[in-house]
């Protein structure tokens, strides 16, 4: 499945935020869109994803427009978590990851098959909540939910895989908790994953490709390694930063500092 | 317990209230005619009088008061879903308003001569609510938005506030046995009416039931937040139409013979999630049979409690409405 940007022009209707966006994503592996608040990788994501309308240009998946897929088609092929995601209180959360079946069921009368029922029980147990399957997705805690809300997701059982913030209001251990089992997804299975996230080091260390984006346009894409650099982070975050590498990972990190508030902090900027 | 569990046992024991009700129903009122008696009645014996009584009064009334609580409780159900409130019901979307609208100026218009026939208040009130629905549904339509909630809620709200007001202002100058036939509707009522009205409301309650509930999975669906429905294919716009129109016409049609019977939409919904949780699998059927159960049992108290007169069944749904959502705030509160 090939997801290709033409021209593509994200935003509202009397203000635009992207103007003529054009970029592939790449097959099979895990891109982090990052940027600054505002700067348009929601909106990009949702534009992507058919919940925003595009004001130009087209997404086109293997060479169709998503507006001409027949939208349960498409949900077949790219499944959304989307940045606050909202259920039923007492909606049990093994009814919720069956809901990601439904794309796969008949429109009347949607049963469960066999092969459903499967996938819903593999989706739990790679997200490791099959002993919290029969609670109320209000009783669960915030990293419980958000891997409830991937397992519904991933049992939509998708090529494509797009997650905006997924990490966002977990704490650290279970932010690594979500961030290896998108990893897995990715490697196990080969899906290709886009997320927008807000943790520089997260992006630079899970992602193999990152898109840099500030006032609605790309202004680095690379591979972690090419593109996580001083002015990558001066030119699209505006901060000052040292570059260190990951002594396990090798990635590169980063510790940021304000250029507004330089002679707060002790030492040099280098810039 | 699973859900499933739950909904079959909650299920069969409604069911069975309901049958019991609705035998306790036709066998119960002025001339008391035993249970046996009633079923040899049913199969075409007894005599003339008897046979009036049951086919043309009682089984017309009590099929109706179960069918107009059956269609409130599904419409509640779409709506309190749709909007993602639970607070929503058939009036929320102006729809007790619009057919009260187009019954009262139908009445303060046409010449006390050129009365319309039996079953034109039904139709009038339909198209009133119908308009009044789509005008909503077209002022919540936003760009952006296809059809949000929250916009829908506020229109609504707005909308029958205004048109409230312009009954009030037509109702002071009706003259009293107008007001009488306007005010009876208000509360609401299912005496007076035929098989003709049976057959009118029926099969829309039941197609409209049996469609919403083939299509249980999209309205799943739309309880989530709208990106989570777009990402499982859900369209939208087109859907939240679809649904709305099915549930404005089966209330509306409820509304135009029952009356605007208050509390339904808003009550069964509520309690049959508390039953079996949020699954339209399952909650709209337990919804439809406590809907009927509860408009079939206040019409049973209403005929009974002052024999020979009676009270208006919207009264009784009120009285047992109320002290149930002030016992549901209390409760939340804690």
């Amino acid at each position: 499945m090939v997801l290709e940007l033409k021209k593509l022009s994200t935003g509202y209707e009397n203000k635009t935020i992207s103007q003529d966006l054009s970029l592939l994503i790449p097959q099979g592996k895990i891109t982090a869109l990052i940027g600054a608040n505002g700067c348009g990788k929601s909106t990009l994501l949702k534009t992507i994803c058919r919940i925003n309308k595009p004001l130009g240009g087209d997404v086109l998946l293997d060479g169709k427009s998503i507006y001409q897929w027949e939208p349960r088609q498409l949900a077949k092929q790219v499944a959304i978590l989307p940045q606050n995601p909202v259920a039923p209180n007492e909606l049990r959360v093994r009814e919720l990851v069956a809901y990601g079946r439904s794309p796969h069921q008949s429109a009347f009368f949607s049963r469960m098959s066999k092969e459903d029922r499967d996938i819903v029980a593999w989706a739990l147990r790679e997200t490791d909540i099959e002993d919290l399957a029969d609670k109320a997705i209000g009783r669960l805690s915030g990293g419980q939910r958000q891997r409830a809300w991937i397992a519904m997701a991933i049992a939509q059982h998708t090529p494509i895989l797009f997650l905006d913030e997924p990490t966002s209001f977990l704490d650290v251990a279970h932010q690594m908790d979500v961030l290896h089992l998108i990893r897995k997804m990715n490697q196990d299975y080969g899906k290709t994953i886009v997320m927008v996230i807000h943790d520089l080091n997260e992006a630079a260390r899970f992602a193999d490709y990152i898109l840099a984006m500030k006032k609605g346009q790309i202004l680095y894409e690379g591979h972690p390694e090419d593109v996580f650099h001083k002015a990558m982070l001066f030119d699209v975050f505006g901060i000052d930063a040292e570059l260190l590498q990951d002594p396990r990972t090798g990635r590169p990190m980063c510790i940021p500092y304000s250029l507004r508030y330089m002679d707060k902090e002790r030492g040099e900027s280098t810039i | 317990m699973a859900a499933s569990n739950k909904f079959y046992l909650w299920s069969l024991g409604l069911f069975l209230f309901l049958v019991v009700l609705f035998f306790l129903s036709i066998s119960t009122g002025i001339l008391d005619i035993s249970f046996f008696k009633v079923l040899y009645i049913l199969l075409g014996q007894g005599t003339e009088g008897e046979r009036l009584t049951i086919f043309d009064f009682r089984l017309v009334r009590a099929l109706l008061a179960i069918f107009i609580g059956m269609g409130l409780a599904l419409a509640g159900t779409v709506f309190q879903t749709l909007s993602h409130n639970e607070l929503a019901s058939p009036s929320l979307l102006g729809i007790n308003a619009g057919a009260g609208l187009a019954i009262i100026l139908s009445i303060y218009l046409l010449p006390l001569t050129w009365s319309l026939p039996i079953w034109g208040l039904p139709i009038v009130a339909i198209i009133g609510a119908l308009m009044t629905a789509s005008g909503i549904f077209y002022l919540a339509y936003g760009r952006e938005h296809a059809l949000s909630a929250r916009r829908l809620i506020l229109t609504g709200i707005s909308v029958a506030a205004g048109i409230h007001a312009i009954e009030l202002l037509l109702i002071v100058r009706l003259d009293p046995s107008q007001f009488h036939q306007v005010n009876t509707w208000i509360i609401g009522t299912i005496s007076g009416n035929t098989w003709i009205h049976v057959w009118l409301l029926g099969p829309i309650v039941f197609l409209g039931g049996l469609f919403l509930y083939a299509n249980y999975m999209d309205l799943n669906i739309l309880s989530l937040a709208d990106e989570t429905a777009v990402g499982l294919g859900l369209s939208l716009l087109s859907k939240r139409v679809i649904y709305l129109i099915t549930a404005t016409v089966i209330a509306a049609s409820c509304v135009a013979i029952g009356g605007s019977i208050a509390f339904v939409g808003l009550l069964c919904p509520h309690i049959a999630r508390r039953m079996v949780g949020p699954n339209h699998k399952y909650v709209l059927l337990l919804s439809a049979l406590l809907g009927g159960s509860l408009v079939l049992g206040a019409d049973f108290i209403a005929r009974t409690v002052i024999v020979p007169d009676e009270l208006l069944v919207g009264l009784i749904v009120s009285l047992i409405g109320a002290p149930y959502f002030l016992y549901v705030l209390v409760e939340s509160r804690g």
